[in-house]
Parts: structure tokens; sequence; C-alpha cells
């Protein structure tokens, strides 16, 4: 691996500031607004958060995969302590499946449907390696074997069309490996899968970050996935990141309004607890609220709301862009619990 | 996959036959009587039509005389032209390599003119030369064969003499005098056929281009060419091979207007003649090699199919 210069500290991919846009009809989308975070070595750190906010975005950034014509307008991204953002399109070519590894949300669709499995696989492998197709057999045969496919010799001589979505998934990952990256992006991996193959997969990007020291940038909708495998979260609102802490902080004392109203919308089966939405809809891009940008969906809106928090530090590693969480250090009991609030409404007591 | 493709064949051979079947009966049964075309308005004495009916066969029964016809037909011999007399399977042996050689080129043409420019628009959608490419694609294809035609006669006549001839030479007799003759025909075909290449590989190319394993690919650090060249190309192709199929297969029939401009000898202007002159045992028997063409074309496109997409190999 090309190590160019001395880590600073353990990350092995440090962002900071990052801006990606998206020039639109009325104005510049800011898909990525001012994203910084760290990733170690063999950790998995969690982006969570609904269509549109820019987690998806963030993730194609970290390759240079935004596509036109988006474009990145700031920050860096450094990758053991290089900045990917200042290498050339050729140096970018280099770094990519090598350094940092990338599998997508529909295993079926990211599959050449013209190619055999084998094919496509041994051109990942010889892409950054001067090896001969038989060592390059090899090395993939390995590959599929760890992911756990069955008879791989066999099956590479395959076509993607004769996979189940879950299987070509392990094939995805064998793939992503085969030049042993420091660092995996996973977007939405499981999304299309059946649930009972979703695990499967889970336990397979687990064992990369375990077994192989990969750094894991897991991209999700779904808080189950975070709280089993992930040792941190981000979570993202609009293009910001809201709340980024420990995975068992968010679970335990979420900071932001909008990652406890995201729990709560999760069902629980120990709790039983009664499901509550996130009231509302996240605002457009082009017409973001002056001020916190979860301020007309949020149960504790006060003046304060309408001037931009920072997102700044709690405790224990919880950082979080919320004024009321901010000034009391944690976020207050619900005032308007979901109970309260249905008895407020039948009393006709809630305030128009 | 072979079981498939074999079933393919079958069927093209039954498509054949019934096409022979409606081919014959309507060429017999279209207004016009032959007996009366050939003794002639003033001849035409009740008495001589009947003698001729009788000579040609006329007064049997059509199933008969389908029976007989396709007997013959099947071994190559499609009788004697009821105008010159000679011998059908001999004329349209003679026709068909010319319009074969001009339907080949031109198609060949338009392919080479076609798919790059098409992948060129995809790939820089929106630059100057891809909107202009749209344009003109659009002129040509709205620019019917009888005006550009001429136009290409006017045209090569005038300033382009080299490539210009008003007689056609075939091939094996004289490669240079024969590409003179056939040159601007081929390219008054082949420039709407581009057109529509163009457009077809264009939006094929783009859909392509933005599928999911083309960042597949892009993440695997593949260079850019090569996902666009091998990849993306590779998965837009199949729709264009089918049009060009269905496009040859539609050329060997549709050449009529152009064999007629360019005075070449080929199966078009054969049909075209012998339609003015009712010599029915002539239209059917070149409609019916012009039907062959466009079901065998159908057929190579089935055949090419299975090997441009994997998954069709295994459809039952």
């Amino acid at each position: 691996m090309a190590v160019l210069a001395p880590a600073s500290g353990p990350s092995v991919l440090s962002v900071r500031n990052l801006v990606t846009v998206y020039p639109g009809r009325d104005g510049e989308v800011v898909a990525v607004d001012d994203v910084s975070f760290e990733l170690s070595p063999g950790e998995v750190l969690g982006i969570v958060g609904d269509s549109g906010s820019g987690k998806t975005t963030l993730a194609r950034s970290l390759l240079g995969l935004v596509s036109t014509p988006g474009r990145i307008i700031g920050g860096e991204i450094e990758l053991h302590g290089r900045d990917l953002l200042k290498l050339s399109h050729k140096e970018m070519r280099q770094v990519r499946g090598r350094e940092i590894g990338m599998i997508f949300q529909n295993p079926i669709r990211s599959f050449h449907p013209g190619f055999t499995i084998g094919w496509q696989l041994i051109e990942a492998a010889t892409q950054h390696a001067n090896i001969s197709r038989r060592e390059a057999t090899e090395k993939i045969v390995e590959a599929l074997t760890w992911v756990g496919m069955p008879e791989p010799a066999e099956r590479i001589n395959d076509y993607p069309h004769q996979f189940s979505g879950g299987m070509l998934q392990r094939v995805m990952i064998a793939m992503s490996l085969l030049n042993e990256p420091a660092v995996l992006i996973a977007d939405e991996p499981t999304t299309a899968l059946d649930v009972t193959i979703q695990a499967q997969i889970l336990e397979l990007i687990e064992r990369l970050a375990v077994d192989r020291g990969m750094g894991v940038v897991l991209v999700t909708h779904n808080l189950g996935m975070v709280a089993s495998l992930c040792d941190r979260v981000i979570v993202m609102y609009v293009g910001q990141i809201v709340e980024e802490a420990p995975v068992e902080t968010v679970f335990r004392t979420p900071a932001h309004p909008y990652a406890r109203g995201l729990l709560d919308s999760q069902p629980d089966r120990s709790t039983g607890k009664r499901l509550t939405e996130v009231r509302g809809a996240s605002p457009q891009m082009t017409e973001l609220p002056s001020g916190c940008r979860f301020q007309n969906r949020c149960d504790y809106v006060e003046e304060k709301c309408t001037e931009p928090p920072a997102l700044a530090d709690l405790s224990h590693g919880q950082k979080v862009r919320c004024w009321i969480s901010q000034r009391h250090g944690l976020l207050p009991t619900r005032l308007a619990d979901s109970d309260h609030r249905d008895r407020a409404e039948s009393t006709g007591l809630s305030g128009k | 996959m072979i079981l498939l493709l074999g079933r393919r064949l079958l069927e093209a051979v039954g498509v054949l036959f019934v096409l022979s079947v409606l081919i014959y009966t309507i060429g017999t049964l279209v207004p016009g009587d032959i007996a009366q075309q050939m003794t002639g308005i003033e001849g035409a004495t009740p008495e001589r039509m009947a003698e001729f009916r009788e000579r040609l066969g006329l007064d049997r029964p059509l199933l008969v005389r389908y029976a007989d016809w396709l007997g013959d037909a099947v071994r190559g011999d499609f009788g004697v032209s009821l105008f010159s007399e000679r011998d059908i399977g001999a004329d349209i042996r003679a026709q068909f390599p010319v319009s074969f050689e001009i339907a080949v080129v031109s198609v060949m043409l338009a392919v080479i003119i076609g798919i790059p420019l098409g992948v060129y628009g995809a790939v820089h959608t929106g630059s100057i030369l891809d909107r202009l490419l749209r344009g003109l694609s659009l002129i040509f294809f709205s620019v019917p064969t009888f005006v550009s035609g001429v136009l290409f006669v006017w045209f090569g006549s005038m300033f382009l003499k080299p490539f210009y001839t008003s007689y056609y030479i075939p091939f094996t007799e004289d490669p240079l005098a024969n590409l003179r003759a056939i040159s601007l025909p081929c390219l008054a075909i082949a420039l709407p056929a581009s057109a529509s290449i163009i457009q077809m590989t264009r939006s094929t190319m783009i859909s392509s281009l933005q599928e999911p394993f083309i960042d597949t690919a892009r993440v695997k650090g593949v260079r850019e060419t090569r996902v666009r060249y091998l990849h993306a190309l590779r998965d837009a192709l199949g729709p264009v091979v089918t049009l060009i199929g269905l496009m040859f297969g539609a050329l060997v029939g549709g050449l009529i207007i152009v064999e007629q401009i360019f005075n070449l000898p080929g199966l078009g202007r054969g049909v075209l003649v012998a339609i003015g002159q009712r010599d029915f045992p002539y239209v059917i028997a070149a409609s019916l090699a012009i039907a062959t063409v466009y079901i065998a074309a159908n057929l190579v496109v089935d055949f090419l199919y299975p090997i441009l997409d994997p998954r069709q190999r295994d459809q039952e």
C-alpha cells in the first residue's frame, strides 16, 4: 500500500469540511454541507439518514464518483495523509479499488450482464497488480471462498443472471477485497436483499473490519443494521451532520431531535413501545429555512432555532447540531411526548 | 440455447411456407386478366383467351396450380416470364446479387458512420457536435430517398464524376467500375439509415452509461476509455444490432426507388417492371426472394442476440 506520509493519529481516512454541490434549476443544491469525520482501521462507521440527506452523495464523493454536473467544491479527503481531492484522474484511478473499495445497493444491476463473474473479478484483480491470468484466477477463487461461495472455481464461468442477489453481493464483497483496500464504502449493501440474507452480508462486512482491519463506511437508513454492526454513527439531515456519537450513546441518549425521532420510528420488540413518526417532511434543498434545518419538524423548537446551530461536542465523543441539547448537555425529556400531544389534541388544547 | 435456435429455424421455414401461399394467392387473384393482357385488346376474342388460359394452366383449380408451382419452386424453378419468356429463376439469380451488394454496402456504411457518431453523442451529450449531429440526422431521416437520390444523381454527374456512372458493372468483372456505380446509391441509402443508427446508439449508450455496473467498473479503477468503449458499448449494442438486422432485411426489397433512379439492374427494378407488365409469376418469385432475405436477416439477429446478451441464452 502506498503510504506517502505518516498518518496523523490513528485515522486511515479523514474527511474535513467536505462540500459537494449539484447545480439545479433553482440554484445550487448543497448535497453535502461541510461534513467532517475520521475513520480508524477496523472501525465500522455508520452514516444514517433519510433519502435526500446526502449520505449517498457523501459516500460517492469519497471516491470522486459524484455524477456530473455535481462536483466537490471544498474540503479535504485525506487517505493515509494524502488529499484525494488534489489527485489527478490517473492517480485517483489508482486509489479506486486498491486503497478504497466500494459496494453498492443493487448487486444484480451492479454487475455487467454481458461478462462472466470470473471475467469481472479478474478485471478487478489485474487492474492494479501486474499478475498473470492464472494468478488472478487463483486470487479470485480464494476471495470467493472467503466470502462463502460454494464451488467458486466452477461458478466463475457463470454470468451474473445465474446468481441470486445475495450471492452476487458476496461476489461484490470478494471483488472489493481483491486488492486489500484500507477503506471499504458500503452504500446500502443490503437494501435490495431478502431479510434472511441481509444478516449474512452484514456478518461478512463485519469480518472485513475485524479480521482484515479495513475501515468501513456503512451508509444506511436502517438503524437496526447500525446497532448490530457499527462502532460509531453519523446522523445526516438535509446535507449536514446533525449528530455523531458512539453507537451505544446514540441509542441510549440521542441528542438531536431528529436522531431521537429516527429511533422512535424504529420498531423495538423489547420495549413494545408504540411507534411514533417524525412529523412533516424534509425541506427542499433549494428552500432551506434559515437556522436549524429541522426546526419545522421539531417538537423542541424555540426562538433561538432560527439561527444556524454549529456541530458542537457534548461529552463522551458525542457531537450534536442543536441549540437545545447543547444548552442542556442532552436532549430534555420530551415536552410534547406523543401521549401528551395526543391528549392535548383530543381536548382541543394544542396551541394552534 | 441450441434448442431455441433450432426452433427459430423451423419457425422461419413455416413462415416462409405461409408467405408463399399468401403471395401466390394474392399474385393470382389480383385484378387484371393475364390472358387479356397477353392477347392484347384487339385479339382478345373469347376463344383466343380460353386457349391462352389452357396453355398457361390457368383453367385448373388454384390449389392444384399452387401445388404444381411449389413443387417446381423448391427445386429453384420458377417458370418462365409471361412477358419475355425468359427463365425467371435465372433472371432473379442475376438481379439478386446487385440488390444484395447494394444492401450490404449501404448497411456497412451506415454502421461505420452511425455507431461511432452515436457513441460520441452519448459520451459528449449536449456538446456542439452532438447537437449538430442530432439536427443533421433529423434532416437525413426526413428527406425521402426519391428526393435525396435525384439530388445525388445531379450532384454526382456534375461535380463528382469519379464516383458516378449511369450503368452497372458487376464487382467480379471490374471492382473499381462497380464501386463507381454503387457508391452514390449506397450513400443515398446509408445516410438516412445511419441517422437512425446514430439515434439508437446514442440513446442506448446513454442509458448504459447510467447503469450501476458502470460505477462498479469505475470503482475497480478501470480506465474511463475502457469503461465507455468496452463496458458501456458492449451493453448498448444489443438493440443496435437488432435495428441493423431489420434494416438490412427491409433494404433488399426496399431498393425499388434507388435502383430506378440510379439505373441499377437489381431485384427492385425487376419487380417494378414486372408489376407494370402484370408478369405475375415473376412478381411472385421476386417477392418470395425478398421475403426470404427478410426472414434470414431476422434469423441472424435471433442467433446474434444470445451471443451479445447471455441472459437470453437461458430463456426457453
